[in-house]
């Protein structure tokens, strides 16, 4: 039963590898469109609220805004907690 | 679980009586304030820099905390042979690991929700208006901070608390780094890398203080998938954990 | 050896590897041992002997690298097991922020135990800690806490009482206070595994003696079978006028008093010699050559 239970943790932790990074798994629209910018003397852009460029997907690809990602967010949570309900009953000591 | 919510009191109780929460929550709280000294913003950016700085502090501090809060504490229980008559008779290992632990998170928690109440004063005293999403940033940080800490739980079991804290700490740095850079930090083995990256939580998920500094609002569901996230993982290290200490011979 | 014993050892070893991994310590060989139900069982041994690290493999604190523990059919650590004991443990520490009425009350929560204040201050009075309840235990003195931790072991009125080295350090006074609690319990029907090198002190309490040298236990029995046996005679005499004694077995006297009259000593004394424990112990633990 043990081996059996250990090998599930690989297997389960490998689950959770499919496009587990929001980067990874974003959609082409999430990274926005090449933007032009007037540079002024200290190179700083500007850019409009929302405004999803070149400059800006990297904000808009963080977890709390890649709604494509929740779902995953969702199954490494549930994988997580049958790990944790594996090993805990994999290590429960029995005596001899 | 009786006995271990009156074992996470007494740990609670122990935790309070000791300076080292309190020393990391003033420490919080005079790095909160000299956040808000530094000049040359304006009022707008200023307000960003305040809550994005302010909130990063916060979580260093529960990064501090969860180290100045377990790291010594089983193997100072093993050293003084306190947890000797605890573990023989009225504690399975399992409940003295979580009393420790939960005792551990209240203290934890209480500290870091008295750190949002600082930045929001500092802010209010700075005359920037308080985001409505503070204080749930603020639980996902606490959330984080279960996490830290019960790794800190996992690794206080097998190594001394000097060995702790690096491993926590790197541990932590490693967790906030996406895919591409952290395999960016070998790329000569980009296999091995995405594996060890898949082993580790991704931080990214408890940080809102983008959204929160440039004004965006967050999903009530995000916040939601992100505890239950934080949870999940915690439970997997606490899990280990428990592992780990079952495997121990308390000589 | 009845698997429901209350204490059932089979074939218990223990053994450590040293720090470098390079070495094997056998602390404990081969140990069989049981505790029945009203029993008082001594373990004795010397220093390093191995009476701790057996008490702990009881315990479920360490586990056997071979052979089995049981306790009452169950496995050391199991719930129904800790419920039913009470833990003595050797140098006994607790969390020093609390008292000692706090801590009482804290275990005997976590134990689900429907004692009340008054019925934890009646248990402080009893160990002699009247007056000491609601003094932190920073201010204890270590046989202050020796007293407490027997108080935290009879707060369940278990059934069986593992006892490791219960009374090193405490005056005579304590020792004996401690001595009539164990009796107490015992006669109340608790079962009671008492590990000690006061040997005095055990032979006034225990049924039953296993005595352990080296890992290994090396006599066991009742104390009659273990103090009787063999009658001796210990003569006295005299040898260049240094007064010297000899212990010999009762059937050799006359042919040992005319030995040592043939080599021209004086004999002034002879009398009937009782063994004590210490002799058997003594005995049981010299090393051999």
């Amino acid at each position: 039963m043990k081996p059996l239970l250990l090998l599930l943790v690989p297997v389960l932790l490998c689950g959770c590898a499919v496009n587990y990074d929001p980067i990874e798994s974003a959609p082409h629209e999430a990274f926005g469109v090449e933007c032009e910018h007037d540079h002024d003397d200290d190179d700083h852009h500007a850019h409009a609220p929302g405004e999803i460029c070149s400059d800006t997907w990297w904000f808009f690809t963080q977890p709390w805004a890649a709604r494509w990602y929740w779902g995953k967010l969702l199954r490494d949570g549930i994988v997580l907690l049958v790990l944790a309900s594996l090993v805990t009953v994999a290590s429960r000591r029995r005596g001899k | 679980m009786k006995a271990v919510l009156i074992f996470s009191i007494m740990t609670l109780r122990m935790l309070f009586r000791r300076r080292t929460p309190w020393g990391i929550l003033v420490g919080v709280l005079i790095a909160l304030a000299a956040i808000a000294q530094v000049p040359g913003f304006s009022v707008e950016n200023q307000g960003r820099f305040v809550l994005d700085f302010g909130l990063f502090g916060i979580e260093l501090g529960a990064l501090v905390l969860a180290l100045g809060l377990a790291a010594n504490l089983f193997p100072r229980d093993r050293e003084q042979r306190t947890v000797m008559p605890l573990v023989a008779v009225p504690l399975a290992r399992w409940q003295y690991l979580l009393g420790r632990f939960l005792g551990a998170a209240m203290v934890q928690a209480t500290a870091l929700v008295v750190s949002c109440i600082g930045l929001m004063v500092i802010l209010l005293l700075r005359g920037i208006p308080v985001p409505g999403d503070l204080f749930p940033a603020t639980l996902l940080i606490v959330v984080e901070g279960w996490f830290l800490l019960a790794t800190v739980f996992f690794f206080s079991f097998f190594t001394s608390p000097p060995l702790n804290w690096p491993l926590t700490t790197i541990l932590f740095v490693l967790s906030q780094m996406s895919v591409r850079d952290f395999v960016a930090l070998a790329p000569e083995s980009p296999g091995l890398m995405r594996g060890i990256r898949m082993l580790l939580p991704h931080a990214d998920v408890f940080h809102i203080k983008d959204p929160l500094a440039h004004g965006f609002d967050v999903s009530p569901q995000f916040f939601l998938l992100a505890v239950f996230y934080g949870l999940c993982y915690t439970a997997f290290m606490l899990s280990l954990a428990l592992a780990v200490f079952r495997s121990r011979d308390l000589k | 050896m009845g698997s429901d014993s209350p204490v059932s050892v089979e074939h218990l070893s223990r053994n450590f590897q040293t720090k470098a991994g390079l070495k094997k310590v056998e602390a404990v060989k081969d140990v069989d041992f049981t505790v029945e139900f009203g029993e008082i069982l001594g373990f004795l041994g010397h220093n390093g002997a191995g009476k701790t690290t057996t008490m702990k493999c009881v315990l479920g604190l360490l586990r056997p690298t071979s052979g089995r523990v049981r306790l009452w059919g169950l496995a050391p650590g199991s719930a129904c097991a800790r419920a039913r004991m009470g833990y003595v443990p050797e140098n006994p520490d607790y969390d020093d922020s609390f008292s000692s009425l706090e801590l009482l009350r804290a275990f005997g929560a976590m134990r689900g135990l429907s004692g009340t204040d008054p019925d934890w201050r009646r248990l402080l009075g009893r160990v002699g800690l009247q007056g000491w309840e609601n003094v932190r235990l920073r201010q204890f003195s270590k046989g202050m806490k020796q007293r407490l931790s027997l108080a935290l072991a009879l707060q369940s009125q278990p059934d069986l009482l593992v006892m490791d080295e219960p009374t090193g350090g405490l005056d005579p006074i304590a020792r004996k206070e401690f001595r009539d609690i164990i009796l107490e319990e015992n006669a109340r029907g608790a079962s009671i595994l008492l590990s000690s090198h006061l040997l005095s002190e055990v032979e006034s309490v225990v049924h039953r003696v296993v005595i352990l040298n080296r890992g290994k236990a090396v006599r066991t029995g009742t104390l009659d079978q273990l103090l009787g046996g063999e009658e001796t005679h210990r003569i006295t005499y005299l040898e260049e006028d240094n007064h010297r004694e000899m212990t010999v077995p009762s059937q050799d006297l006359q042919e040992s008093i005319d030995m040592l009259r043939g080599r021209g000593f004086s004999v002034i004394g002879v009398e009937r010699s009782w063994k004590s424990l210490e002799e058997v112990f003594l005995a049981a633990t010299e090393v051999r050559e």
